[in-house]
């Protein structure tokens, strides 16, 4: 067990002569940390609240709380006194020169074995959040679970501690300076997923051909809701690295994709981006691009214009299941539809989406569709 | 009483030390002296916390009788300015004796704990337990903690989230007699431990990323209540933080209740098995190591005519994991893999997660190299002795294979020995005659004049192939030109994933005995148009290209001529029906015609571009 490092001192001064002296010394008692709250709830900082027995005497008392080799933001200091708070007060805190460590002046009404709490900031001990999810063969539902990792690298040793999350129960644990703990805290066996696959234009190549012998490969995600019909909704679900496995129908597994997740609320969803699908290929080309309405000022200058543009996309799918593609497509600027082969949703302004099923492949080929967008943008600046 | 109070005379007061008569005297002064008072007050100060300890002290006969010797022994110099007054000597004997018994309080506990942790690690496992038992309310009593005694597992419950093991867990303690606290679990740097066999192992290998998924089947001796089980991985390249350890049987009687990583050790992860059951279980330990990586590659033989094509596949497996798997079911796995962090780096790591505040300092990454290196060296001298009668296997071994999600998985026929730094070759596939369609490019935009072959068929059964998708590696082509068996090599080049139905051109680089020639043979400029200022505002520009193809081939080839006019207001004239003409995209064409072996043949084509306004005239 390492010393601790934190040192709560009830301060017996021996002020034999009462020169004035840049050192102070101290000959102190040393009381124990009782119950210690290490509280986690906010992912850029963490609280620990220790509990101490302070004896104080009738009057005027002093404590030093001094702390060695651990990180401690002075400012986030606080004393709270729990058994009597109307009788005992705490009149100053003073900060000694070039030393960790603060004074509090305490005055007592009578002579009291006081509890009280000590709650600071303590830096380098955190928690990261870690989730597994093993998929069906199916792809239909996950196994998900959740593990908490907890990271001491604070300095001081936590014999035993409760840790408190922002949801949840407390738990007992100790953590040793330099260990790293990884408990189980989230397990839902039958979590419904759903499979998608993104092709937006803005990201990824158009026309393959140009790529010379790469694939280009379509993002592949699963969605998971965070509600009560996915054995959640309970809590908000905390960001962090998600692995996801699949069950491979001969007991065993294999590793699809990890991706990084983050807050998700009650109610919304998670997008765990896996992978890249390579049997579904997207082949796009703009078949037209003109400008037409040109007007002109005086000069003969171009000051606006409209466009006649046309897009073309082949979507193939080579895999032998349906699917369906999720196509973002961008028009940038004021624009009207002449004419589209396939129904979209207007994102926003400039992002249409299109969702477009594709039945698995047959043998004589790919399943194959083709979106066929006509559009004008208007009133366009040169 | 003349002038003030001395000093003295305060402490005898405050201490009660002064006769009774003397105690009134001075508290009767003090009621009238102001300035005598205070005095009192400043020396109070100085003295309150030793009051606190006056006060709390508790000490057993036992206790005094050791500190009243440790005070005789004690190194006289620190107390001998004490001495020379009476007041003085009590209030330091009261501090000695106070400092003594803080000290006494911890040393005690700390003697006690290291006498018993020294025992136990001598002691059998349920020996050692109790005796942490004992220790802990021991230590309780003498610290009188305020910390409440943990009634449930050591774990954290989301509540209503789930049923997990630990709740299931909850239920028994009740009843049963596993103590509630794990127990401890000595992190110490020299260990004696048993090692499971490994029963099985499997390898899942990825070739998008440096990842091999390991799964291991270890039977694994339980007691009834707390068990630890350490795994370690030094020399290898194991990312410590996707260990994971799943019972194969009686799942609900044990618990996995955490995997601790602990403090100063390195390369060694501890799970903390709380289990109802006594005897062996089954237990499937999965992580992720790099080192260990697959590739495929092809090889190509065109036949004479070279409309048919002998495609061969293999596979090869090398591993530089640090570790040998001897008897591994391999598999491989054909996709891309989103993975956010390299497993070798994960691996490299001092402490598994990393460390809050830091990032990974370079002098650990390659302190931790270094060591590795070494420790593959090792292993490398010690197996290569053991491997030459493991490839002696007589019989080729078949590669499984099938899709999950968007993946494909090969799994190789049997169990494979792959010692560390060794390599292996398996045949994937092989087929003969696979009907390919030699394809000479021409684009200038792309090549310049360069005129790229290609050699094309489609992953489908018309092809005798269309079982799987064709995982991405490199190709080389040969062919057999001379009628007496000897190859020629016709060229390399990367295949990309071809899935089931897909057309694949593979580009074999510069054609040499095919030349495609584009000729300018009438340029014209027209309507122009003006502004106020006189200035050329727009017009038309009128080529006719002249495109002579030469192929000085023993076969025909067929040949794709790509032209691009860098806009896309453009007109082409056409008329020529024996040669295939399309628009490509919005700025090129493309033609398509075949050529008889060792001719020339010939095309045009007139194209009008539309520049400034004149645009417009076209979009009309």
């Amino acid at each position: 067990m390492r010393s601790k490092l934190i040192i709560l001192s009830a301060i017996l001064v021996l002020l034999a002569s009462v020169g004035i002296a840049s050192a102070r010394i101290k000959l102190v008692a040393l009381p124990e940390r009782a119950a210690t709250v290490i509280r986690l709830d906010n992912p850029t900082a963490t609280l620990i609240e220790e509990e101490r027995v302070l004896t104080l005497q009738k009057g005027l008392n002093k404590v030093d709380f001094s702390w060695k080799g651990v990180l401690i933001d002075v400012d986030s200091i606080r004393l709270r006194v729990l058994d009597h708070p109307d009788n005992v007060t705490l009149l100053s805190v003073s900060y000694p020169p070039n030393e960790a460590a603060l004074v509090w002046q305490i005055s007592s009404d009578s002579d009291y074995a006081e509890t009280v709490r000590i709650s600071y900031l303590l830096s380098n001990i955190d928690r990261l959040v870690t989730y597994k999810a093993i998929a069906d063969k199916a792809e239909s539902k996950v196994d998900l679970k959740s593990y908490l990792v907890l990271r001491n690298f604070s300095g001081e040793d936590f014999e035993r501690a409760r840790v408190l999350l922002d949801y949840g129960e407390a738990f007992e644990q100790g953590i040793d300076h330099e260990e790293t703990k990884q408990l189980l805290f989230l397990s839902a066996g039958e979590v419904p997923i759903t499979k998608v696959w993104t092709f937006d234009a803005a990201k990824l190549p158009w026309d393959p051909e140009r790529l010379e012998n790469r694939n280009v490969g379509i993002p592949v995600s699963y969605r998971i809701v965070n509600d009560p019909d996915s054995e959640l909704g309970k809590y908000a679900l905390w960001g962090g690295k998600a692995r996801l496995f699949q069950d491979d129908g001969h007991g065993s597994t294999i590793f699809l994709g990890e991706d990084v997740t983050a807050l998700v609320p009650v109610g919304e969803k998670m997008e765990l981006y896996i992978g890249d699908s390579r049997d579904i290929v997207v082949t796009q080309r703009k078949m037209k691009d003109a400008r037409i309405n040109i007007r002109k000022n005086d000069d003969g200058k171009i000051v606006l214009y409209d466009t006649d543009e046309e897009i073309t996309a082949k979507i193939e799918n080579f895999k032998d299941s349906a699917a369906v593609l999720t196509m973002i497509q961008h028009i940038p600027w004021q624009w009207d539809m002449a004419e589209c082969n396939l129904e979209y949703t207007k994102k926003n302004a400039d992002t249409l989406e299109f969702e477009i099923t594709l039945p698995a492949r047959t043998e004589s080929g790919p399943a194959v569709k083709e979106l066929k967008m006509h559009y004008n943008r208007r009133n366009v600046k040169p | 009483m003349i002038g003030h109070l001395t000093e003295r005379d305060l402490i005898e007061y405050q201490f009660e030390l002064a006769s009774d008569i003397r105690q009134k005297e001075i508290a009767e002064h003090l009621e009238d002296c102001s300035i005598c008072r205070e005095h009192l007050e400043r020396l109070k100060k100085k003295f309150s916390s030793l009051e606190l300890l006056r006060e709390d002290v508790k000490i057993s006969e036992d206790l005094v009788r050791q500190v009243a010797e440790q005070v005789a022994s004690a190194a006289e110099p620190r107390f001998i300015t004490f001495r020379k007054a009476a007041w003085f000597s009590s209030v330091a004997a009261i501090f000695v004796i106070g400092l003594l018994l803080i000290t006494m309080s911890v040393s005690v506990t700390k003697r006690q704990r290291r006498e018993i942790t020294e025992t136990f690690t001598r002691q059998p496992a349920e020996e050692k337990l109790h005796a942490k038992r004992e220790i802990a309310l021991r230590e309780d009593m003498t610290r009188n903690l305020a910390v409440e005694r943990a009634s449930k597992p050591a774990r954290m419950r989301a509540k209503g989230l789930l049923g997990t093991a630990g709740e299931r867990a909850a239920g028994v303690v009740a009843s049963d007699e596993i103590v509630k606290q794990p127990p401890f679990a000595p992190a110490s740097a020299i260990e004696l431990v048993t090692l499971p066999r490994r029963e099985n192992v499997q390898l899942t290998i990825y070739n998008s990323a440096d990842l091999t998924l390991v799964r291991e089947r270890r039977d694994l001796t339980l007691k009834r209540g707390w068990n630890w089980l350490q795994f370690m991985w030094a020399n290898t390249l194991i990312d410590p933080t996707s260990l994971n350890l799943t019972p194969l049987n009686q799942a609900d009687k044990i618990d996995i209740e955490q995997l601790v990583f602990p403090a100063r050790l390195q390369e060694v992860g501890r799970w903390l098995i709380r289990s109802e059951t006594d005897g062996q279980v089954p237990f499937e330990i999965t992580y992720f190591t790099s080192g260990l990586s697959w590739r495929a590659f092809y090889m190509g033989m065109l036949s004479r005519d070279q409309k048919t094509m002998r495609l061969e596949s293999y596979v090869r497996v090398d591993n530089g994991s640090g570790e040998d798997y001897e008897d591994a079911q391999t598999r491989l796995i054909v996709g891309k893999v989103h993975i956010l962090d390299e497993i070798a780096e994960l691996a490299r790591r001092r402490y598994p997660y990393g460390r809050p505040g830091l990032e990974l300092g370079i002098y650990e990454e390659l302190d931790s190299k270094e060591r590795r290196v070494k420790g593959m060296e090792r292993f490398f001298y010690d197996r290569s002795a053991a491997v030459g009668g493991r490839l002696d296997e007589l019989k080729r071994k078949e590669i499984i294979k099938e899709g999950l999600s968007e993946y494909f998985l090969y799994t190789i026929e049997g169990a494979e020995t792959i010692p560390d730094k060794w390599g292996k070759r398996l045949l994937s596939f092989e087929n003969d005659d696979i009907p390919v369609k030699s394809l000479y490019k021409y684009d200038q935009q792309r090549w310049s004049n360069d005129v790229i072959r290609y050699v094309a068929f489609a992953n489908d059964e018309e092809h005798k192939l269309g079982q799987t998708p064709i995982p991405n590696g490199t190709v080389k082509i040969y062919s057999r030109d001379d009628g007496q068996g000897y190859l020629s090599y016709v060229g390399g080049t990367s295949i990309k994933y071809i899935p089931v139905n897909e057309e694949i051109e593979l580009n074999l680089g510069l054609a040499q005995l095919v030349k495609v020639e584009p000729i300018l043979i009438d340029f014209t400029t027209d309507n122009y148009v003006f502004n106020k200022e006189g200035n050329i505002t727009g017009w038309d520009e009128t080529r006719t290209w002249r495109i002579e193809i030469t192929n000085t081939k023993t076969l025909p080839v067929e040949s794709e001529i790509t032209r691009g006019f860098e806009t896309a207001y453009w007109k082409l004239q056409f008329s020529d029906t024996s040669v295939s003409y399309e628009k490509h995209d919005a700025t090129h064409a493309r033609f398509k015609l075949i050529v008889l072996a060792r001719s020339k043949r010939a095309f045009e084509y007139t194209v009008t571009t539309y520049h400034g306004v004149r645009e417009e005239a076209l979009a009309k």
